[in-house]
């Protein structure tokens, strides 16, 4: 991984930093057979000289049993036979050596290809958003990421081997035919051009390269809304919607066979018409005297050596049209464009953010959603910002504009008195913890979702913060304490533990600016009211922190320095807690409602 | 990213089970196998006609002058190929027709099998491994027919043809070429472990790089908000490179099996030089027919040869194969059922009776639980999180059995019932519920394709969700993968008229709502207060303040229950319930 590969320098190249890519495959930045051969063509050297030595045994062994054959009709002393035979033997165990060294060689490089293709995609993947995944779901890139690939590599490492050697045999075999009769060969030859030329026409490779993808992202959201499918009594119709894509593939499976099966014969054929003309011009020629009938024999025999490398001509065409179907399909990922370019502004960041007529909006269809309609606010560091509003009121989407998952429609954000696209998306994203309204955790152990990488975090820092979650208590019930693995996506876990460990991942990054979104959705009265009161009393939010708290509960965001409340993407309101009791409004509908609730414990049926 | 306990190297079948089984899987078309064999002795036939044809050429042609049996001749050539590859073509497609035909049919059966596995499985098994074993694995499973390895048959005949041949030639001669038996047989041997350990490697790297990318696609915007793409992209790249390292060693056993193959059969040439040169001095060989068998020696070797090729696609075919036929083989979460099939029906009782249950047998979940839920009764759990309520509806819904105790609809035990007709019963709403990629209509009435247009209005309405829709563009608008573009609160309002539109006997809510706006909330109550008035309901909460109205609030607390009792009762109790409101109420001050 230390020596990049071409491969992956471009795509380096390609990034300002390792988060985005900047102006990323473009006509010229896409990949082609030729860059991605371009740091193996050493291999490539070697791979055929081995290949060469390889043939040279080959050729050489039968010449070396006819030697020992006619030493033996010449009754000549059995040493001189023994040395053909040692000469066999060796032969025979240097080619083997050869043949071993020459597929190690190439097919090396389709594998090493295929690995530089595949980080290239990985890497870009990473980069991408929402808008990506709509394109292409997890199971097609999946697919595109194994399934294409390994026809990629097919034809990198396995199609070139029989390229290579079938050039070798013809360049050895041509000359000896011209050398017989020129006239003769040309005439001999018309067919295999012929052959080619009717296996040039495009074949359809990719549309079974698109089923498997297909199928795959049935099959991968099939597997994650498993526990759905099963309460909804849904097998059957996904058993069902499964098999039509089933058949489809099968479909396409054997329309793809279909051109092997036609590609093989038909160059089979093509080399049997050229038999067939050497045998018909040839043998009027000898018959004309213009040839021996020791020629005619030669030719034949030589002109057969070309029907397998012909035969393997017409599977190496499938091979090829497969393969460069599917690097379309790599292509076509690669070039889709992220959704955000940065810059390289990079500094420690105080936590001021300003947001100066923002406007997000998401379009289907056709169909726009505003999400965000004007909202200008500004956040000075270290200030305790509560966040309230009605579902779908853009609050959600206030976090991942100000984190640049994607760009705003309109206005300007800046954090720091610069505008988000000018800071590094690295530096930008160091400066953001946030507590997610999913709480999706990696199957790894809790300590490791708990550090993510960073190994400055000590285990006692880890314990301070998970006590202030209130999760120590679960913590002793688990197997293996902070080792116990939590499953795919955290699915061992409770909801709410799921949520605090989320929420201590948080805390545990020690961001200058910290967003809780709707952080305590899952988690039961007692820990709510503990998590809560180190809200308020500060202990959760270090100095000089900005607090971002977005929450559906009044409660925990009454200590804030000021709330914002939202409905329908715009800010409604803006206050304290008491400026906002106070007043008429949407703020006073949501509270009261819970005080209310509070004060008369039992006054609902009205 | 994958548990590493979940071993995908070791395997569970013996090469002549798995083959048996793959045998199994073609059974259905034995007579296109059969004729698909049989048509090898045409084209064996036009094969060996080919020389006899040269040969008439030079005899009767060249020799006598004539351009038109020289003509004739070249052309019964090309009709003799014409044939053979005609013959081909459908010997071809039958094999092809067959595997393929295999291949749909084993994948159907792996993806019907996975809608059965218990969910149990599911804990220790990263959705990307389960996936490799469905596309990938069946995959090279294709490979295997694709590729020619059914023509196995075929060479192997021609195997027995030609040996046949060698005897019939000079058995003695024969003989000697058996010295290089032992070595061949040996060193099949070693290539055979070390090609089924190096494929093992192969595939469990492969089913590790897409459990890692299956997973982290799904969490890719935390890989991005916390910023550890480094990280995680050296992960890919090692797991990445270790299978360019696996495939590499793949590739010196795949090379070296047709190498040593192909330089014993060499050396076996010169043996019988050898051999053949003293037993001609002794006068006991004709050099005749020293050259014919050499010849036919060459023949001898060739389908050896194509089978050494084979081999490999064969060894990597069941590595392969084994993990298929493990999930295959994998226990069904009916097999935990008692087989009886009894239908179900919920009109009087809902009953758990001294339940015990623990994902892992060290550690408890739930201890002793019984309760009894009468049909119509609305009820509301309540308690820590962590204490088991998710697992008990869990439970309730079959995914998992409990070790002990019974759960029973009106007497009728979970262990005797039809599955299916238990899970018919009820609806769930879940803590986080999945949606799937498709249009809001594919969701709304994911459990009931038959729903009229006017119902689901209704429900739209009654669930607040009508404005969801709405917003969206309409039922026909739609959702991405995980309803990644819909807001929390639209979700899960999407989720519960899913699950209302059911019309379930049993409704059950695990915390439904948590991200619900108060204001929506409020008008959800009122809306379906009436609407769910004569449903069974089980609510699990943690805003105390919509439960209050629960004919019955059930008190967890560490996998026991610990209060139960109306909202009145238990306050009046001064119990954990009442700490609880305590304790949200307190938030106000
Ligand atoms: N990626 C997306 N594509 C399309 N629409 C989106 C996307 N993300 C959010 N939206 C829409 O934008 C609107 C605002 O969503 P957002 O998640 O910000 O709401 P919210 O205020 O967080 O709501 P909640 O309280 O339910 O969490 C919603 O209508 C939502 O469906
Ligand atoms: N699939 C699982 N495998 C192992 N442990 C689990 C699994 N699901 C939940 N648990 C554990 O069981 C306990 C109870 O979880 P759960 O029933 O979800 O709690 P809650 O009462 O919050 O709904 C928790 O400690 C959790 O970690
Ligand atoms: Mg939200
Ligand atoms: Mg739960």
């Amino acid at each position: 991984m230390n020596n990049k590969t071409n491969a992956q320098e471009r795509l380096d190249g390609l990034h300002r930093s390792d988060h985005a890519l900047a102006g990323v495959h473009s006509a010229k930045g896409e990949l082609t057979f030729v860059s991605l051969f371009q740091d193996y063509r050493v291999a490539l050297v070697i791979g055929s000289v081995f290949l060469l030595l390889t043939n040279a045994a080959a050729l050489s062994i039968p010449r070396m049993i006819k030697h020992a054959v006619d030493a033996i009709a010449e009754q000549q002393p059995f040493a001189v036979m023994n040395t053909s035979i040692m000469w066999i033997i060796g032969l025979a165990i240097a080619g083997g050596l050869a043949r071993v060294l020459s597929r190690m060689y190439i097919f090396n490089i389709g594998r090493d290809i295929e690995r530089d293709i595949r980080s290239v995609i990985f890497r870009h993947v990473l980069t991408m958003s929402s808008r990506f995944f709509e394109q292409f779901s997890i199971g097609d890139v999946m697919s595109r990421l194994t399934n294409d690939l390994q026809s990629i590599r097919a034809l990198s490492g396995f199609a070139l081997l029989n390229v290579i050697n079938a050039i070798f045999i013809f360049v050895g075999t041509l000359p000896v035919l011209f050398q017989i009769n020129t006239k003769l060969t040309l005439l001999a030859l018309i067919p295999f051009p012929l052959g080619y030329g009717a296996a040039q026409r495009r074949f359809s490779t990719m549309e079974n390269q698109k089923q498997l993808g297909v199928l795959n992202t049935i099959l991968q959201q099939n597997l994650n809304g498993q526990t759905i499918v099963r309460a909804f009594d849904q097998q059957e119709p996904e058993i069902e919607k499964f098999e039509v894509a089933n058949i489809e593939t099968f479909n396409t499976a054997m329309r793809l066979a279909m051109i092997r099966m036609v590609l093989f014969p038909l160059m089979g054929l093509m080399s049997a018409l050229s038999i067939s003309i050497a045998l018909y011009v040839g043998g009027t020629m000898a018959a004309e005297g213009i040839l021996t009938v020791g020629d005619i024999v030669e030719f034949n025999t030589r002109i057969m050596q070309l029907a397998w490398p012909a035969m393997a001509g017409g599977f190496i065409i499938a091979v090829y049209h497969r393969g460069r179907a599917s690097l379309a399909r790599v292509n076509e990922m690669l070039s889709m464009a992220p959704d955000i370019y940065d810059g390289e502004y990079a500094e420690p960041i105080s936590g001021a953010l300003r947001l100066r007529n923002v406007s997000k909006s998401f379009e289907r269809d056709g169909h726009v959603i505003e999400a965000l309609k004007n909202i200008s606010v500004d956040i000075v560091p270290g200030e305790f910002i509560g966040v309230i509003g009605t579902n779908a009121s853009g609050k959600s989407t206030l976090v991942d504009v100000v984190t640049r998952q994607f760009d705003v429609s309109s206005g300007e954000v800046c954090l720091d008195e610069h505008g988000l696209a000018e800071w590094n998306i690295g530096a930008l994203r160091d400066g953001f913890a946030v507590v997610p309204e999913q709480a999706f955790l990696f199957s790894k152990t809790i300590r490791e979702n708990l550090k993510l990488w960073n190994d400055a975090i000590s285990d006692e820092e880890i314990h301070d913060v998970l006590s202030m979650v209130d999760l120590m208590r679960d913590l002793s019930t688990f197997p293996d304490g902070l080792d116990t693995m939590v499953g795919e996506r955290g699915w061992t876990l409770s909801g709410g533990q799921r949520q605090r460990v989320a929420l201590a991942r948080a805390l545990l990054k020690n961001a200058p600016i910290l967003i809780l979104d709707d952080a305590l959705s899952a988690v039961d009265a007692e820990v709510e009211s503990h998590i809560i009161s180190a809200l308020r009393d500060g202990s959760m939010k270090r100095q000089n922190q900005t607090l971002i708290v977005i929450a559906h509960r009044p409660e925990a965001i009454r200590t804030a320095d000021r709330i914002l409340v939202f409905r329908d993407g715009e800010i409604v309101q803006t206050g304290t807690h008491q400026d906002l009791a106070s007043k008429d409004g949407l703020y006073r509908q949501l509270l009261t409602d819970r005080e209310e609730e509070a004060d008369k414990p039992k006054d609902q049926d009205a | 990213m994958h548990n590493p306990s979940t071993s995908e190297e070791t395997q569970s079948f013996s090469e002549w089970a798995l083959l048996k089984r793959l045998g199994k899987e073609i059974k259905q078309h034995q007579s296109w196998f059969v004729i698909a064999i049989i048509l090898y002795a045409p084209l064996l036939g036009l094969e060996l006609a080919k020389p006899l044809i040269i040969g008439q050429v030079v005899d009767e042609g060249i020799r006598l002058q004539s351009t038109s049996t020289v003509a004739k001749w070249a052309l019964v050539f090309l009709g003799c190929v014409l044939l053979a590859a005609v013959v081909r073509f459908v010997q071809m497609y039958m094999l092809q027709w067959m595997g393929q035909s295999a291949i749909r049919r084993l994948r159907h059966r792996l993806f019907r099998k996975i809608q059965g596995l218990p969910m149990s499985y599911f804990d220790r098994m990263p959705l990307g491994k389960v996936m490799t074993r469905v596309t990938n694995d069946v995959q090279s499973l294709a490979e295997l027919f694709s590729s020619g390895a059914v023509e196995i048959v075929g060479d192997i005949l021609f195997l027995c043809g030609t040996a046949v041949m060698l005897l019939w030639v000079d058995f003695s001669l024969f003989l000697k070429v058996l010295l290089v038996a032992p070595p061949l047989f040996i060193g099949l041997r070693y290539f055979r472990n070390a090609a089924r350990a190096s494929f093992g490697k192969v595939r469990a790297k492969l089913a590790a790089i897409n459990a890692n990318v299956q997973e982290v696609l799904n969490g890719v915007r935390i890989v991005q908000l916390f910023n550890v793409l480094r990280p995680i992209r050296d992960e890919f790249e090692s797991e990445n490179a270790g299978y360019m390292q696996a495939n590499r060693k793949a590739i010196i056993v795949d090379a070296g099996v047709y190498s040593y193959v192909d330089a014993l059969s060499t050396i076996a040439t010169a043996l019988v030089l050898f051999f053949g040169a003293r037993e001609h001095f002794d006068g006991a060989l004709e050099l005749g027919i020293l050259v014919a068998f050499i010849d036919a020696l060459s023949r001898f070797f060739h389908p050896i040869r194509e089978l050494s090729q084979k081999y490999t696609v064969i060894q990597r075919a069941f590595v392969s194969a084994d993990r298929v036929y493990e999930l295959e083989d994998e226990p069904s979460e009916f097999d935990g059922l008692s087989g009886q099939n009894k239908s179900v029906h919920f009109d009087k009782t809902l009953r758990f009776q001294n339940v015990d249950f623990a994902y892992d047998v060290e550690k408890p979940i739930l201890k002793d639980i019984s309760l009894e839920i009468k049909a119509g009764e609305r009820i509301a759990i309540v308690g820590r999180t962590g204490s088991g309520k998710s697992t008990l509806m869990k439970l309730l819904q079959g995914h998992y059995l409990p070790q002990k105790g019974t759960i029973a609809f009106d007497g009728v035990d979970i262990k005797d019932a039809d599955l299916m007709a238990w899970r018919q019963l009820m609806a769930i709403v879940p803590q986080d519920g999945y949606l799937f990629e498709g249009s809001f209509r594919d969701n709304l009435t994911f459990g009931r394709s038959d729903i009229d247009e006017n119902k689901l209005s209704d429900y739209m309405k009654l669930c607040q969700s009508d404005w969801v829709v709405e917003r969206h563009g309409g039922l026909e608008a739609q959702i991405t993968a995980g309803g990644d573009n819909l807001s929390a609160g639209e979700r899960q309002l999407i989720a519960l008229t899913r699950a209302l539109l059911v019309e379930p006997n049993l409704l059950i809510l695990d915390e439904a709502t948590a991200s619900v706006d108060i204001e929506t909330e409020r008008r959800l109550q009122k809306a379906t207060e009436n609407a769910l008035a004569d449903r069974t309901s089980i609510v699990v909460a943690h805003r105390l303040n919509t439960i209050r109205q629960a004919d019955r609030i059930i008190v967890f607390d560490d996998g026991q229950i610990v209060e139960s009792g109306n909202h009145d009762t238990l306050i009046a109790l001064g119990g954990v319930y009442a700490n609880l409101v305590e304790h949200q109420q307190s938030n106000f001050a």
